[in-house]
């Protein structure tokens, strides 16, 4: 598609010279020879190049400008300017415009200045799309959830984008608290600056000071090389202070200055140095508790606390179980190149029953670990692990017939059905042998008939696991076989 | 591009008329519209000489637009609107041999 090129200038002599060099050049020009004549232009006509003069009938051309580079900062403007007007094109370099080209102007320079404006804007929109498609699902969408206890955390988030409030994310491990200080921050105002995490638990004792604060050359032993800290790293985003209950007791100290001040002291240094860092602290023990047997300090926990948000346990939202199982299994079929399309309902029983003590963590370790086992198009007990099986309900409880007994006398007293199944055949030829398959689904099915559907019981008496016998039935899909026997 | 520089040359004249009426109508200085407009004329004609392949337009326009900023009276323009005048007639027999 030919690239449009508006001409903005009041001298109609210079417009039609312009307009033809364009064409030339092979653009599609597009004229306007006051400010509100291109301001129609550039909104209506979405222009890929902007040539503009600077001085107009109605409006500044500086102004017109600006204007343009807020509507719409990928299009690439060229300004045409007087010779010797170094103030005029320092400013307009300064608001955004790509070159400028002085009149009267040179063809050659003109058509290259064009040009190079063109795989400028070129790059910009790349650039721009490439951004948005990594930010996609970087916000508050990533955080998956249909119960009001997970609705009700994304909306105190919410609440807190549009400041630069400490937020303290409290939840138990692996209920997403890093996930929700990335989409805090991506939200935010601050969301073009770093996002620098630091667990505070998983680094060394020895190096977390300076992991933090920075060091200077030679602060200790190893420090060949000034370095700067998270703190810094952070300056103009944010700082998400993961496991902050694991702080040792003077680097809260520290810790806490920092906040109070705004400013940083590497290890080794002399002088402060001012910070600008969004701070977002995480913890799975209840601090407050710490803090009242001494165990964190008080004074800490209330700076750190001024928001806080607690991330709730997966049990506590056993609905977004299933949600959360399908958007992970999409996005590891995806990864691991696998064709999985969802999860069998013997599969959703399993994983909506059990406990979920590792939160979506496990869930989704889980599910990645199933969609690398699984063989078939959808997740089935055979790629979850026992510790999720055993979660299922285990049936029908045993079904108790009365069976008159044989000698008079003896009360009709309830025992558990105990009628010995057929013997199989033995094959008489080599004709007669069947898959062992076929044999294991015969006799799993008999057991299970005979057992009333006591599925553990039936397990029992098969001298196999629960797990197992859960996998089999789906196997071989004894259910449905129940089922149409009715 | 000939057709372009024809048609400029003849649109020009009558800006160099007009320049040169006003010039010959306000002998003791210009008002207001009448700056404006002088410096108009002769800042477009700076402009636009020399991208039309006019090089001298563009030169004697840019000495006449900057008389005319610093307020020179009218009658002192002479030269400058003169060395204008040559200059696009220069051009017009460039322009047609």
């Amino acid at each position: 598609m030919t690239a449009t090129v508006l001409l903005v200038d009041d001298d109609t002599k210079l417009i039609r010279l312009l307009e033809h060099e364009i064409r030339d050049a092979g653009y599609n020009p597009l004229a306007a020879t006051t400010g509100e004549e291109a301001i129609e232009r550039f909104q209506r006509d979405e222009p890929d190049v902007v040539v503009l003069d600077l001085h107009l009938p109605d409006v500044s051309g500086i102004e017109l400008l600006g204007r343009f580079r807020r509507e719409s900062p990928e299009v690439p403007v060229v300004v045409l300017t007087a010779q010797g007007a170094v103030e005029a094109v320092v400013e307009c370099m300064r608001l955004g415009a790509v070159d400028y080209v002085q009149k009267p102007f040179d063809r050659t320079r003109l058509i290259t200045s064009v040009k190079k404006a063109h795989d400028h804007g070129n790059l910009q929109w790349r650039l721009s799309a490439l951004t948005a498609e990594l930010r996609k699902g970087e916000g508050f969408d990533r955080i998956l959830g249909e119960s009001p206890a997970i609705r009700r955390c994304v909306d105190l988030l919410k609440r807190a984008v549009a400041s630069d409030v400490t937020v303290l994310l409290e939840g138990d491990s692996g209920t997403g608290k890093e996930v929700a200080a990335r989409a805090l921050h991506a939200e935010s105002a601050r969301r073009s600056g770093p996002f620098v995490a630091v667990n505070c638990g998983a680094i060394p004792e020895g190096l977390i000071e300076s992991e933090l604060f920075g060091h200077e050359k030679g602060a200790f032993t190893g420090a060949t090389e000034r370095r700067r800290g998270c703190f810094e790293q952070a300056n103009g985003g944010t700082i998400f202070l993961d496991e902050i209950g694991e702080l040792r007791t003077d680097l809260q100290v520290r810790l806490l200055r920092v906040l109070q001040e705004r400013a940083i002291q590497r290890v080794g240094g002399t002088g402060k140095r001012n910070i600008d860092v969004r701070v977002l602290a995480a913890t799975n023990r209840d601090l407050k508790a710490m803090a009242s047997v001494g165990g964190f300090r008080e004074d800490l926990y209330y700076r750190l606390a001024v928001f806080p948000v607690r991330l709730p346990p997966l049990r506590e939202r056993s609905h977004d179980v299933l949600l959360l199982a399908e958007a992970f299994v999409q996005r590891f079929a995806k990864s691991h190149g696998r064709r999985i399309a969802g999860v069998t309902s013997e599969a959703r029983r399993a994983l909506e029953s059990y406990d979920w003590p590792g939160n979506v963590r496990e869930l989704e370790n889980v599910l990645e670990r199933a969609v690398i086992l699984e063989d078939r198009e959808a997740i089935s007990l055979d790629s979850l692990p026992d510790e999720v099986l055993c979660a299922i309900d285990p049936g029908q409880p045993p079904q108790f017939q009365v069976t008159p007994q044989s000698s008079a006398g003896e009360a009709g007293a309830a025992v558990a059905s105990a009628v010995p199944p057929p013997p199989a055949p033995s094959p008489e030829t080599a004709e007669d042998i069947s898959p062992l398959h076929d044999e294991e689904c015969r006799l799993i099915r008999r057991a299970l008939e005979l057992t009333g559907w006591n599925i553990v019981e039936a397990a029992r008496r098969l001298g196999i696991g629960r797990a197992t016998i859960y996998r089999k039935i789906e196997r071989y899909d004894l259910r449905a076989a129940r089922t149409d026997a009715g | 591009m000939r057709e372009l520089r024809v048609q400029y040359l003849t649109e020009i004249r009558d800006d160099l008329l007009e320049m040169r009426t006003t010039t010959t109508s306000s002998p003791s200085g210009f008002d207001a519209e009448q700056q404006a407009r002088m410096r108009k004329l002769s800042h477009d004609l700076r402009g636009s000489g020399g991208a039309y392949g006019f090089p001298a337009i563009s030169t004697t326009a840019g000495a006449l637009e900057d008389l005319v900023v610093a307020g020179t009276e009218p009658s002192a323009l002479e030269p400058a609107l003169a060395a204008l005048e040559r200059a696009v007639d220069a051009a017009v027999a460039g322009n047609t041999g």
